[in-house]
């Protein structure tokens, strides 16, 4: 038995980044160069920054949403779970200082989400079917807390986290790119992480190896409650007000980025960063578009032919296997 | 009598298996035929090759005096073969009527769907066979006999010649099987040929005209039933110069006792279970498919809830409410069918392999890649697991290198008391081999093996002691030694020979 030279084979067969990541990327940065040829202003600085900012909010909320889809479930309910926290976010203000405010608004994000992940886990409602009764839910509650009036000012520290700069980068940057790298940390290096995806990939599977299922399938919820909260608060500061109105079709934004980047919706796989990536495509394209003068409308019919290209391609070939 | 249905030098193999050579058949218009053969013997595999599923390897396939190449199940079933599985293929959600006209509805001009006429056909067919069945009640209602009866009349409508029954009486009772057995024979009258394949004995000598033996992929014999008594059939199963089979199971002073059960039950599945099992001892239990085995395994790990019972584990009393429990008092199961609930077959085979003991490469809420990593490539090397690498999607694998992934997962977490349904159906002769191996040295080790299998030859040559199970209850108790002869006659009978 040649054993130490079989690990080291194995060792080096490690075959690291997917294709499927690699296609992405490959095709994020194809179309991004395709853009900076065809409008001059694209690559400036300004532009940049610019971009990375619209992606913020959503971004925020997509992280979220990965984790949900990855542990077997779906949300739909973040976009009016955006609204509710983004009005509480400037109301609370008029009692409470601002950092008390946002602890709060965070925990009632998780809390909006473990009840999203207590009806689906154990009344075993299907989690589009939850989300969509909550997302409803919700958006009720919005209109009754606001009156349905627009919610306005705020602090000025508060105004920070939406509109303030360190340095030459603007903080909701700062805000999505960290939480990429935490999340995506957690996910790939957490147990929390891992048995998000094993409870996603398969269940049965993993509630006999003795992982406690339902508990990790509501923290993927609770997660998505908690991003979606925190993406009304930077949408509070930003805007400096809040509609009843707020964050419609967020959630579909945020779930188109999800599978753009890689996330299987049946459960189980995916990335933060590939969700990053998507949140981005979508955003650059739209981008495109405004530098080139060209209806907005258009951008609708665009933003869906690119979901159905990407998970397309890729739902196709892996029936092929 | 007119020969329906001819096969000439049937042969089809598996990596690894032959699992069928060279089987020549002939079957008549009009008979029962019964097929039997232990678990293995490649009766599955032939009625798969006769009903389109699989292509054979070799030889030809004569139906209705046609050689006929059935390419999928639909083609076969337009040519007359309809097969009635053991599991219903009918659809929850639609009526009785609607199930047995789905897809050959008749209509009117613009499809729309003709009831009238259908109802009058569906008179008809039932006044023919002499059985009615409430054809408004949506499948998901009826008791299983009813969704044979469903499936035999979706058959007739179909115009069958030949309908293939796999286990058709399990979980029947007794007057449900002579309705059945009513049914076939009605089914006979009208020149249609049955095969029919069984495990219950008595069975066979009450309906079948003739049968036909299957051992190893080889046909041992097909013969008038009526000439043939029980034990001559027992003998065609196991072969006459097995009688006596040597086991891998040397004499080993028992340890003390590691695991007890008592009385354990859960409603129509397993009732009073009560056995104990020894450090070092690989504990077979054996059973027909449904005679309560599985059920026993997933109650004893918490997989499903059980009514009544207890277990003791190193003489500490435990009641399993949840797998989680069941590992966390060191019992380990792995599940009969690996694909669908031993695995995360889209995951690579590292997070598989570390999924049970995952808490073991932490530190705080981080996992430590470098742990994981050194304990996975040990079990890799140590099981001899068949991989591109650690990472490599575990669907890829082969079945028996699947099989072993589950067992490593196990392995990585050390169980006291490792239950294993079924680790070695479906892979090739080399793997099962390396299993047993394996669960060989974990007992040496101090721990304890539920070993369930339904093939009898595996149970004798791998264990040191063997409980047979019959409708739910532990029926014999046998120890190293057994004749195969004497298990399989309390595996078909349920009593102890």
């Amino acid at each position: 038995m040649s054993g130490s030279g079989k690990v080291k084979a194995i060792w080096i067969k490690r075959s690291g980044f997917s294709l499927k990541k690699y296609g992405l990327m490959i095709g994020f940065v194809f179309i991004s160069v395709i853009i900076s040829i065809v409008t001059p202003n694209f690559l400036s600085s300004t532009n940049l920054l610019n971009i990375l900012r619209q992606s913020s909010i959503v971004g925020v909320i997509a992280i979220g949403t990965t984790f949900v889809i990855i542990g077997g479930g779906f949300d739909i309910s973040v976009g009016s779970l955006l609204a509710l926290t983004a009005a509480m976010s400037l109301k609370l203000q008029q009692i409470l200082p601002w950092y008390l405010v946002a602890a709060l608004v965070l925990l009632a994000g998780a809390f909006f989400g473990l009840v999203n992940g207590l009806l689906t886990a154990k009344l075993h409602i299907v989690a589009i079917i939850t989300t969509l009764g909550t997302m409803t839910i919700l958006r009720g509650l919005t209109y009754l807390y606001t009156g349905g009036y627009p919610v306005m000012g705020s602090s000025e520290e508060f105004k920070f986290i939406g509109s303030g700069y360190l340095g030459p980068i603007p903080f909701p940057i700062l805000i999505f790119l960290s939480m990429v790298a935490l999340w995506q940390f957690i996910l790939s290096k957490t147990t929390l992480g891992r048995y998000s995806c094993a409870v996603g990939g398969n269940k049965e599977t993993s509630r006999l190896s003795g992982v406690p299922v339902d508990f990790y399938h509501i923290m993927t919820f609770v997660i998505g409650g908690f991003m979606a909260a925190m993406g009304g608060i930077i949408y509070a500061a930003r805007l400096n007000s809040a509609t009843p109105l707020a964050g419609q079709g967020y959630e579909l934004d945020a779930i188109a980025s999800c599978v753009i980047g890689g996330t299987s919706v049946s459960g189980g796989e995916g990335s933060i960063v590939g969700t990053m990536i998507g949140v981005l495509l979508l955003n650059v394209v739209n981008n495109m578009f405004n530098l080139l003068g060209i209806q907005v409308y258009i951008q609708y019919l665009i933003k869906g032919i690119i979901i159905l290209t990407v998970v397309g391609f890729d739902s196709y070939t892996r029936y092929k296997q | 009598m007119e020969t329906l249905l001819r096969l000439q030098n049937i042969g089809k193999s598996f990596p690894g298996v032959q699992a069928l050579d060279g089987i020549d058949l002939e079957l008549q218009r009009g008979e029962v035929h019964a097929l039997l053969g232990e678990n293995g013997a490649g009766k599955s595999t032939l009625v798969k090759i006769i009903a389109g599923v699989y292509s054979k390897d070799q030889g030809s396939v004569f139906f209705d005096g046609l050689v006929r190449n059935f390419n999928s199940p639909a083609s076969a079933l337009s040519a007359g073969i309809a097969v009635i599985h053991q599991e219903t293929s009918l659809i929850p959600t639609l009526t009785v009527v609607q199930n047995i006209f789905l897809g050959i509805e008749y209509t009117r001009a613009c499809k729309i769907i003709d009831e009238k006429r259908i109802r009058q056909e569906y008179d008809r067919i039932c006044e023919e066979f002499g059985f009615r069945l409430p054809l408004a009640k949506q499948a998901r209602h009826l008791s299983i006999a009813e969704q044979k009866m469903t499936e035999i009349l979706k058959a007739m409508v179909r115009k069958a010649s030949f309908v293939i029954m796999d286990e058709p009486t399990d979980a029947l009772t007794g007057p449900e099987i002579s309705h059945l057995f009513q049914i076939i024979r009605g089914l006979k009258k009208s020149g249609v040929t049955v095969l029919y394949i069984t495990h219950y004995l008595d069975e066979v000598s009450e309906i079948t005209d003739r049968l036909t033996v299957l051992r190893d992929g080889k046909k041992v014999a097909t013969v008038d039933t009526a000439s043939v008594g029980r034990d001559d059939i027992v003998r065609m199963l196991i072969g006459t110069d097995l009688a006596v089979v040597s086991t891998d199971a040397l004499d080993r002073p028992r340890g003390p006792e590691l695991f007890r059960a008592e009385r354990v039950g859960r409603k129509g599945f397993v009732s009073e279970a009560s056995f104990s099992a020894h450090q070092g001892e690989i504990l077979g239990i054996t059973g027909v498919l449904g005679s309560g085995k599985t059920e026993l395994a997933r109650l004893l790990f918490g997989a499903d809830k059980l009514d009544s019972g207890r277990i003791f584990i190193g003489g500490r009393q435990f009641i399993p409410r949840s797998p989680r429990d069941a590992v966390r008092h060191g019992i380990g199961m792995l599940p009969e069918d690996r694909k669908s609930y031993g695995l995360i077959l889209n995951h690579e085979v590292y997070k598989n392999l570390s999924l049970v003991a995952l808490k073991k490469f932490r530190l705080g809420p981080l996992l430590i890649r470098a742990r994981e990593l050194e304990a996975v490539l040990r079990i890799i090397k140590q099981l001899d697991i068949k991989t591109r690498g650690y990472d490599q999607e575990t669907r890829f694998l082969s079945g028996g290198n699947q099989q072993k992934v589950v067992v490593g997962k196990w392995l990585l977490s050390q169980p006291r008391v490792l239950i294993m349904d079924e680790p070695t159906r479906g892979i090739d002769v080399g793997s099962k081999a390396e299993i047993h191996r394996i669960m060989r040295e974990l007992a040496d080790h101090g721990a304890c093996i539920l070993f369930i299998s339904s093939e009898v030859l595996e149970i004798i040559k791998v264990c040191d002691r063997i409980l047979v199970m019959h409708s739910g209850k532990i029926a014999a108790e046998y120890s190293r030694g057994a004749s195969q002869e004497e298990v399989l006659h309390s595996i078909l009978q349920g009593d102890a020979s």
